[in-house]
């Protein structure tokens, strides 16, 4: 079974005398043959965390435990789980444990009762610290984590800012679910963004279910685990992707994939050539390292290759207005958010305007829609005030799923 | 500020001067020379001018296709250096262009500098002048330079030679099409152009008829940006030159020596 | 709103890239292509230390009486006249309107003919193959759309019949002419 990586440009020169900006799209695809392959990869780690504060008591919770009752049933042998509630303490429900006796585990699970605040941040840093020997493997550590209010433990953002980057170093992705209006979003959602987890809003609680449904769907169609990227950059070229948080090491960028599964595994963002002598030159290289279905280790790579030329006729003619658009839409989605955070609402008009004229470029239905419905959230907040958990819920779906 | 412009009384007198020798000159000179160096639009670059001039002491006269004010810095210099060159050389001719006029300065720079300079008592005379510079020059029987393009009312030299001097804006339908027409390809005839009301574009079919008609091989013109300071149109047979600093591209000179093109382009 | 130097596109401040062509703001700006052959009058001889002007199509235009053009091939050839963007004068482009019935042209990069003139709508017209005939539609325009006929610019209400030779002024300062 193979990894491969696909990169489309929006174009293939770029101007000899200039700084040029172009867009890309990298796609890592399992080989088609391979996808139809019936038992996916196994020992995959799934982490679900709870939030047992009081104010889960009765349906709320309820509908949290059985969500992660079906997600152990449906989740294959082989793979690992673990269980964990938090109020003013961690508990700890299961503890990477096998799904060889399910019947206990789902037990274990009922247990759970609602009382007390909501320490997350003694939480995440326990269970975070926990996953790094396992995820040191570079295993697959796929963490999901519902809450419904501030946490009351530790409020500065910098902090979990902090123990986020740690569990991306170590490719522990965390999943975050805000459920009513009273968490906070911004600290949720920065967890999610730095680890290159996703980000949902619900204010209904039958969508827990759906949610922790399809992360089990996911993990179960594995093609390939422990998968890291690198891109290495050269010609003091400057890289930046819109939706993935890469960790850069010198010319070298980062990614903890972890596991693949089989929908397509798609990078946006943009590489700045500086300007040098005509001719062609190889711009960067891109490998992702995994371990495929025998725990053997593989990789791939490609080159980006690109020509620089003071001929600008070349360059209008071989651009790719496809890659154009569909990268101008992420990119100001991502600039739509930073703004939406610092509650610059007037720039962040702007910029979800543009981002809708991007996706109606790009003729997709849907991200025509999300980015319409994310213009009119905007523009009927009444006196600046925006849900910025409602629009999160949009960017955060945007960025990852692509629309 | 001029500098050297120590008695302001002096520009009055080259003002006046300039404006006796050019009315002097009929609205289509006739130039005889084998050796010659034309420049486009300067707008106040004074060193292209000098460039230009240089070329005076290799035995070259030196043809300036008008806009020497507006748009760049110090184009009252530009002019002034330019006026002193001709009344002392005695080898440098001027064509009007369409900022040489009372529709241009009060809104691209010149009248501004002479403000700066305290002399805007002067705008007047400055205008005066302006009005008495030939519109054309006939260089060899061959070649004909005008600032902008050819007039779709007035389409023979003799239409040239009969344009009155003293015409401040101008008012005079083909005078005016002269300072502010432009070549364009794909059309046929004149269409009104987007630059003034008044002005048009002209197409191969109408040029190639003009220059037949008038027993011509070359229009040399300014008047548009060009990027690459020489540029034609119309199968080589209109040249489009440019010399300004202010557009941020080349500037362009061009030679005709003995009959042979020769374009220095500067950086 | 900054304009291009390189491919003339109209850019929102906040961008730093164009975003059609991607070089930075402030580039340098680049001479346009050369296709020009030096002047063929026996005396001279042109020094070709630089570049010529853009597309100079030799071929002798035909007079405007030709009914709408061959709607089977589903191409439109045209011409720009004029723009605000010296890089553009002189320039053909071909609207393909094989995949799209309709080709929109205005001021914003998402328009499939992008005019970077000031003066033009950021919608401002629709060309459109309706029933294998070309037809121009103004958007309401701010600044108009015009055809060029009995010598004026008469502005264009609505939608209108367009023909091989028109010229079509859009705003104030882009023309453009239907070649075939």
């Amino acid at each position: 079974m193979m990894l491969n990586i696909k990169l489309d440009s929006s174009n293939d020169f770029s101007f000899a005398d200039s700084s040029t900006r172009l867009f890309f799209t990298i796609k890592i695809i399992g080989k088609m043959e391979d996808i139809r392959q019936k038992k996916s990869i196994t020992g995959n780690w799934l982490i679900i965390v709870i939030d047992q504060s009081s104010s889960m008591m009765g349906e709320k919770l309820e509908t949290a435990k059985q969500a992660a009752i079906s997600a152990i049933n449906e989740l294959n042998p082989g793979n690992y789980v673990s269980i964990y509630s938090f109020s003013d303490d961690v508990e700890i429900v299961a503890d990477h444990t096998s799904l060889n006796d399910v019947k206990r585990l789902e037990n274990s699970i009922k247990e759970i009762s609602a009382h007390g605040k909501t320490a997350l941040f003694k939480t995440l840093d326990f269970i975070i610290n926990k996953a790094k020997p396992y995820a040191e493997d570079a295993g697959s550590v796929t963490l999901i984590m519902l809450t419904d209010g501030q946490p009351t433990d530790m409020t500065d953002i910098h902090k979990y800012e902090s123990i986020a980057g740690m569990a991306a170093e170590y490719g522990i992705k965390i999943n975050s679910i805000g459920i009513g209006s009273d968490y906070n979003e911004e600290i949720i959602k920065k967890i999610s963004d730095i680890t290159n987890g996703e980000f949902y809003n619900i204010v209904d609680r039958s969508q827990i279910g759906t949610i922790f449904g399809s992360y089990v769907q996911q993990l179960n169609k594995t093609v390939a685990t422990s998968a890291v990227m690198s891109v290495k950059v050269r010609e003091g070229a400057d890289f930046k992707s819109y939706d993935q948080n890469f960790i850069q090491q010198g010319d070298q960028y980062l990614l903890n994939v972890g596991m693949i599964s089989d929908i397509p595994f798609i990078i946006t963002g943009q590489v700045v050539i500086p300007p040098g002598p005509e001719g062609p030159v190889n711009i960067m290289n891109i490998s992702i390292d995994y371990k495929d279905e025998n725990g053997v280790s593989k990789s791939d790579s490609i080159d980006f290759k690109i020509t620089r030329t003071n001929d600008s006729r070349k360059i209008f003619s071989s651009t790719r207005q496809d890659v154009i658009n569909a990268a101008r839409v992420k990119m100001n989605i991502e600039k739509f958010e930073y703004l939406t955070s610092v509650g610059d609402i007037t720039g962040a008009t702007k910029a979800i305007g543009e981002a809708r004229k991007a996706a109606e470029a790009t003729k997709n239905i849907k991200l025509i829609e999300s980015t319409r419905k994310l213009e009119n959230i905007v523009s009927s907040a009444s006196t600046g005030k925006v849900d910025k958990k409602q629009i999160y819920n949009e960017t955060s779906r945007i960025k990852k799923k692509g629309d | 500020m001029i500098d050297y412009l120590l008695v302001p009384d002096y520009i009055g007198d080259l003002v006046v001067t300039l404006k006796e020798s050019f009315s002097k000159e009929p609205s289509l000179l006739e130039i005889k020379n084998d050796k010659v160096a034309i420049v486009g639009d300067t707008h106040g670059a004074i060193n292209i001018s000098g460039l230009a001039f240089s070329k005076l002491q290799e035995g070259y006269c030196v043809i300036m296709l008008g806009d020497l004010i507006d748009r760049g810095p110090e184009s009252l210099r530009n002019l002034v250096f330019s006026m002193e060159m001709k009344f002392l050389t005695e080898r440098v001719f001027m064509i009007r262009g369409n900022h040489e006029s009372s529709l241009t300065p009060p809104y691209y720079g010149f009248l501004d500098e002479l403000k700066e300079n305290g002399i805007d008592y002067l705008y007047d005379e400055f205008l005066d002048m302006f009005a008495s510079i030939p519109y054309g020059i006939l260089l060899n029987d061959m070649i004909l330079c005008l600032h902008g393009g050819i007039a779709s009312k007035g389409l023979t030299l003799d239409n040239i030679r009969k344009l009155p001097k003293g015409d401040i804006v101008p008012d005079d339908k083909t005078a005016f099409e002269i300072l502010w027409n432009d070549p364009r390809e794909f059309i046929e005839g004149f269409l009104p152009s987007t630059r003034a009301e008044g002005a048009y574009f002209f197409g191969n079919d109408v040029f190639e008829k003009f220059l037949e008609n008038n027993k011509l091989s070359y229009l040399i013109r300014g008047h548009e940006v060009k990027m690459v300071g020489i540029a034609d149109n119309f199968n080589g047979k209109l040249i489009t030159v440019f010399s300004s600093e202010y557009h941020g591209g080349k500037k362009g000179i061009l030679l005709i020596d003995h009959g042979k093109f020769v374009k220095i382009i500067q950086d | 709103m900054w304009i291009c130097n390189k491919c003339g596109t109209e850019n929102d401040d906040s961008y730093d890239y164009c975003v059609v062509c991607g070089v930075e703001k402030n580039a340098t700006p680049s001479a346009p292509p050369v296709t020009q052959e030096p002047p063929k009058v026996q005396k001279e001889n042109v020094e070709a230390s630089t570049q010529g002007p853009i597309n100079n199509s030799s071929a002798q235009q035909q007079a405007p009486v030709t009914p709408s053009p061959s709607a089977s091939s589903k191409i439109l050839k045209i011409a720009i006249i004029q723009s605000p963007s010296p890089e553009l004068v002189g320039r053909t482009l071909d609207l393909d309107f094989t995949i799209f019935k309709t080709i929109s042209i205005g001021r914003n990069p998402e328009n499939l003919l992008q005019m970077p003139d000031g003066s033009i709508s950021r919608r401002h017209a629709l060309i459109e193959l309706k029933d294998d005939k070309y037809i121009i539609r103004d958007l309401q325009s701010t600044n108009g759309t015009y055809i060029f006929e009995s010598g004026y610019f008469t502005k264009i209400e609505g939608e209108r019949n367009i023909n091989i030779g028109d010229v079509i002024k859009l705003g104030e300062g882009t023309v453009i002419r239907v070649i075939q």
